[in-house]
Formats: structure tokens, C-alpha cells, sequence
């Protein structure tokens, strides 16, 4: 029976996320680089998405990981793992968006979406994940925060409010028009 | 906790690290507004056409219909489920959060491999961050002379004991009594999961001899149990030619 | 360089090797213990912030990881290892420990400074302490470039 796994044979690959989690709590730095590689691609998505640009996505995703790692011991539920790191990128990103605020850097031009290159992109625009993804893209940015926050990192509204630096009223507004227009990009229900 | 129906809940319940309040399900209810509270026609940066600050469905706004949903749907509204047009906006407000969730993650899966750089620095950072919990006495005879090994290390050991054993996946590893005070008796307490199929007892068995051995060779640990507790099973997805069948 | 470090290479006295000095020359003489398959930093961890700091202004040398601390008469010198899965820790440790000792005995006879005592060569006592923090496989690209 060999000691050193292979690559292939790792068995940590298939583990569950509450495994890792509980083996990475434990001291398992393996066990943390699994988990990494796992949600590290989906927390850069997402955290590009709140920003409004990858400038600083590979930055906040780092800091991300790297309170994970500290804070692994308030983990309750080790199977929530995805979800609780999706909150701390979320608080990450949030820091960032305040230090722009309080230096006024107010005006955010936001590139075009950047996608992954794939070759066959114009035939799969018809499939409704994709256009989900041009939907999000065309959202107004602060539409976009209030609607990420909300229904991917499972804010409440103050918590929003708080985050963004926007009235109550504000953020329920902005997610009632991000959701009619969502609904109607998406021609849900016409 | 509040169960939230229908589609997976985005929210985390755990408490959040960093969070300003507590990670608390959302709650609609607790925000403080009513529903059909005056929709923002008039707030700055209003760009879009005025029937989306005042279209409703049967009455109802949309933000209504998100409350609702958040609610899971109760107490029951018959108003909104006696309408066939709320709940056609149900459905399709369900189906939202979903597959934004799917778009990012298809955008995730569509990325190109990072360079290995980012990941590095991450583990090297954490790899000098490992918490090393309490020292284990090495003895030596002379005084002055001081020899440890740290818990962490030793659960190290435990994991790589139960890694070696094909099928075997250790989860939690604790030790159980004052290992920091030479001779004194330790419980080694495993949690592992467990490919379907293989006899249970025989595996315990083996994981116990491998983790006794291990410690016996890097420590200088009294341990007077094994305890190992089986807490998950998977399936092989592959035929498993180590089935060795027997009852759990 | 600290300014007894730049007085050293200057050559203008006997050696006057520093703390500084000596953890370095100790985590060198660690990496090649049989059995020690890594050295980590075992300064306290505010120290080691300082120490990063340091390491990057000063070029010339990676900073010592072993812990040099002299106080209340006391000579001790901690440091914090990974060990070889295939020996047992337990030896490995002691020779590790039986390498520190002889090494800092032996600036101790080479002259002053450096060694247990104050210049002058009062014996001091002297407490070495080594902690396994990791065990695991050598590796052949494992040691760092010094």
C-alpha cells in the first residue's frame, strides 16, 4: 500500500466538501488546497461580477481563503462550506467597494462581461444559463450587487444596506427592478 | 432556523465570520417594510420605464411576490395562489436564483486554468499558520534537553494511517486525555467515511493497528483506544474489485 | 546588515558572530540532520513579522529559523522541524537536538561571543528544544534554496 497518493488516485478529490472541511479544520493543508481549487473559480466568478471588473477579484478571492482557513473552527456545518465561503468573498469584495466609495471612486465603468472563449458561443446563446449570464450583464451595477448578494451569498436586506451603503428603501428597489428585469430577459412569464 | 421551501437556500446559516449581524436566513419579515410599500418610481439613477415601478400582478408587486416566496409560501395567501398570474410569477421568480447561480457557475467551470502562482502563496501562507495545539513530550534524558512532537502533527499521522487504507477517507481526529503529560493514557478518537460494501469491522480493525503504529513510531503517546466511528458512506462509482461484502 | 554584522565582514575584529548569525548557522546545520526533512520558523510570532520585514531589506541571506533567545542567564535555542515519516521522530529529534548542542559548545570553545557565555566565557546554561510540527515524506526538491 503506497504512502504518497498519486495524483490520480487522490482520494480527497471525490471528498465531500464537509470532509475537507473538517479535515482542513484539523491542520490538513491538502485537504484546504482541495477545497481551494474546488470553489476558487466560481468565488472569482462571483466576485468579478460584484466589483464590476477582475482588477482585484484574484486578491479578494486570496483574503477570502485565507479568513477561511483562520475561521474553519466557526464552521458549524462543515457541509455548508460553499455557501459560508461565498459569504466571506462577499464581505472581501464588499471591504473593496467601500474603500472605492470612500475615495470617491464613484464613477465605475464596467468592461463588457468577460467571457471564456468558446468557440461555439453564438449557437449556445439560446440555452437559458447563457442568458442568465448576458442578463446579470446588462443589470445596472448596483442592481447587480443588491441581486448577487441576495440570492447567491443569502444577504438580508439590512446586511445589503449596510454593505453598499444604501437606504433600505434603496436596495428593495433595486432588487424589484432587477428582478422584473431578469424576469423579463429571461421572458419568464409573458 | 426558518426551513425556506422550494429551491436551495441561498442563505448560510451559519454565523459569518466577518458579518456586521449575524448570518441569519433571510427573513423578509424582519426588514421592516410592508409589502406594496411605495416602489421606488422616483429614486436617482431611475432609468427604466415607469411600468416597472408600478406594474403589478393581480394587485400584487413583484417585490410582494419575492416576500412571499421567501416566506416559503405561508401563511398561505389565497389571493396570490388564486391567481393564476401571481403564480405563473411565482414559478418563474422561483426559477431565478437558480439559474443565476448556474451561470456563474458554468462561467467557473469555463475558465481557463489559473497559473499555479495564486494557489501557492495561499498554501505557504496557511502551512505556517497551522494551529499546532498542544506539544507531546518526547522524553530525553537529559533536562535541558526538551523533544516534542506537536497534536497537529500527530493528527497528521492519524490521517496519513487511514488515507493509506484503500477506501478509507479519515474526516475528524481528536485526542481524547492530557497528551501533554508524559504516560498519560490517550483515547485516539476517528471519524471516517467508508466505501460502501467493504466489512466495516475488519477496516476498524486495520485503521486501529496502522494509526497504533504510526504513533508508536513518531510519538511517544500512551494510547490505551482506538476509537473509530464510521459517519459516511459513498458509493464506488466504478466496480469495486475490493468488495468485500459482509454486514455493516 | 546590522551594524556588528557589517563590523564582522569587515573583518576588523575576531568574530563576533551575532543571534543572528547563529540561527542561521543552526537551521543549516538542521537540514542536514538524517531525518529532518524541513525547518520552520520557531521565533514567537510577533518576531516573526519583524523577521519578514528584515529577511526582505537584507539580501544577502535568508534569516535564521531557529529560535535564539538569551535570557535570565539562560542560553535557548528552539526549533521547529519536519521529520521523516520513514525514521522514527523520536531519534530523529534527538540527534537534532545533540546537533544544536555540540555546534553552539562549539563557539563557545572557539571564542568569544556567540557561544553560551557573555564575552569572558561565563557557562551558562544552555536549553535546546526541538518540536516536530509536521512528519512526512522526503521529498527531493523539498529543501528550499538557502
Amino acid at each position: 500500500m503506497t504512502l504518497e497518493a498519486e495524483i490520480d488516485d487522490d482520494p480527497l478529490l471525490d471528498a465531500t466538501d464537509g470532509t475537507l472541511a473538517v479535515r482542513a479544520r484539523d491542520g490538513d493543508v491538502h485537504a484546504f488546497e482541495v477545497l481551494a481549487r474546488r470553489h476558487g473559480p466560481l468565488m472569482r466568478v462571483f466576485a468579478g461580477r460584484l466589483l464590476g471588473s477582475d482588477l482585484e477579484t484574484d486578491d479578494v478571492v486570496q483574503e477570502a481563503f485565507l479568513t477561511a482557513w483562520r475561521r474553519l473552527g466557526d464552521l458549524e456545518e462543515p457541509a455548508h462550506l460553499r455557501a459560508w465561503l461565498m459569504r466571506i468573498v462577499s464581505n472581501r469584495s464588499i471591504d473593496r467597494l467601500r474603500v472605492r466609495r470612500d475615495h470617491d471612486d464613484v464613477d465605475e465603468r464596467e468592461p463588457a462581461a468577460p467571457r471564456s472563449q468558446a468557440p461555439d458561443r453564438v449557437v449556445e446563446a439560446r440555452l437559458q444559463v447563457d442568458a442568465m449570464w448576458t442578463a446579470l450583464d446588462k443589470l445596472p451595477l448596483e442592481q447587480r450587487r443588491c441581486w448577487l448578494l441576495r440570492e447567491t451569498a443569502g444577504y438580508s436586506y439590512a446586511e445589503i444596506s449596510e454593505a453598499l451603503g444604501l437606504p433600505l428603501s434603496t436596495v428593495r428597489g433595486q432588487l424589484a427592478r432587477a428582478r422584473y428585469f431578469l424576469m423579463t430577459e429571461m421572458e419568464a412569464w409573458r | 432556523m426558518t426551513p425556506v421551501d422550494s429551491a436551495p437556500p441561498p442563505g448560510d446559516p451559519e454565523g459569518l465570520p466577518d458579518a456586521p449581524t449575524d448570518g441569519d436566513l433571510p427573513d423578509a419579515a424582519t426588514d421592516g417594510d410592508l409589502p406594496g410599500a411605495d416602489l421606488p418610481g422616483d429614486l436617482p439613477g431611475d432609468d427604466l420605464p415607469g411600468a416597472a415601478a408600478v406594474e403589478t400582478i393581480d394587485g400584487f408587486t413583484l417585490d410582494d411576490l419575492a416576500d412571499y416566496l421567501e416566506r416559503g409560501r405561508s401563511p398561505r395567501d389565497p389571493r396570490i395562489e388564486g391567481s393564476a398570474d401571481c403564480r405563473l410569477a411565482l414559478q418563474a421568480l422561483e426559477r431565478l436564483a437558480p439559474l443565476s447561480r448556474a451561470s456563474l457557475e458554468q462561467e467557473a467551470e469555463r475558465e481557463p486554468d489559473r497559473d499555479e502562482a495564486w494557489i501557492a502563496g495561499l498554501l505557504e501562507t496557511i502551512r505556517g499558520e497551522v494551529v499546532g495545539g498542544r506539544d507531546i513530550p518526547v522524553g530525553h534524558p537529559d533536562p535541558r534537553t526538551v523533544l516534542s512532537v506537536t497534536e497537529a502533527a500527530a493528527r497528521g499521522l492519524v490521517r496519513r494511517a487511514g488515507d493509506a487504507l484503500d477506501g478509507v477517507i479519515l474526516t475528524s481526529t481528536t485526542f481524547d486525555g492530557d497528551v501533554d503529560v508524559p504516560g498519560a493514557p490517550v483515547v485516539v478518537r476517528v471519524t471516517i467515511a467508508a466505501r460502501y460494501g467493504l466489512d466495516l469491522q475488519r477496516l476498524a480493525d486495520r485503521l486501529r493497528r496502522q494509526v497504533v503504529a504510526a504513533l508508536a513510531t513518531h510519538t511517544r503517546l500512551a494510547v490505551t483506544a482506538v476509537d473509530v466511528t464510521v459517519d459516511d458512506v459513498w458509493l464506488a462509482s466504478d466496480v469495486d474489485h475490493d468488495l468485500e461484502g459482509g454486514a455493516r | 546588515m546590522t551594524d556588528q554584522e557589517t563590523r564582522a565582514t569587515e573583518g576588523t575584529a575576531p568574530e563576533q558572530p551575532t543571534d543572528a548569525t547563529l540561527s542561521r548557522e543552526l537551521t543549516r546545520l538542521l537540514r542536514g540532520v538524517p531525518g529532518v526533512v524541513d525547518v520552520f520558523d520557531a521565533h514567537p510570532v510577533v518576531e516573526a513579522a519583524v523577521k519578514v520585514v528584515a529577511a526582505e531589506l537584507d539580501l544577502r541571506e535568508a534569516p535564521g529559523l531557529v529560535d535564539v533567545d538569551r535570557s535570565e542567564g539562560l542560553l535557548s535555542v528552539a526549533a521547529h522541524v519536519a521529520t521523516d515519516l520513514a525514521q522514527p521522530t523520536p531519534e530523529t529529534l534527538a540527534r537534532a537536538a545533540a546537533a544544536l548542542r555540540e555546534h553552539v559548545a562549539g563557539r563557545a570553545a572557539a571564542g568569544p561571543g556567540g557561544g553560551p557565555g557573555e564575552p569572558g566565557g561565563a557557562s551558562t546554561e544552555v536549553v535546546v528544544s526541538v518540536t516536530a510540527r509536521l512528519v512526512e515524506e522526503r521529498r527531493e526538491s523539498a529543501a528550499p534554496a538557502e
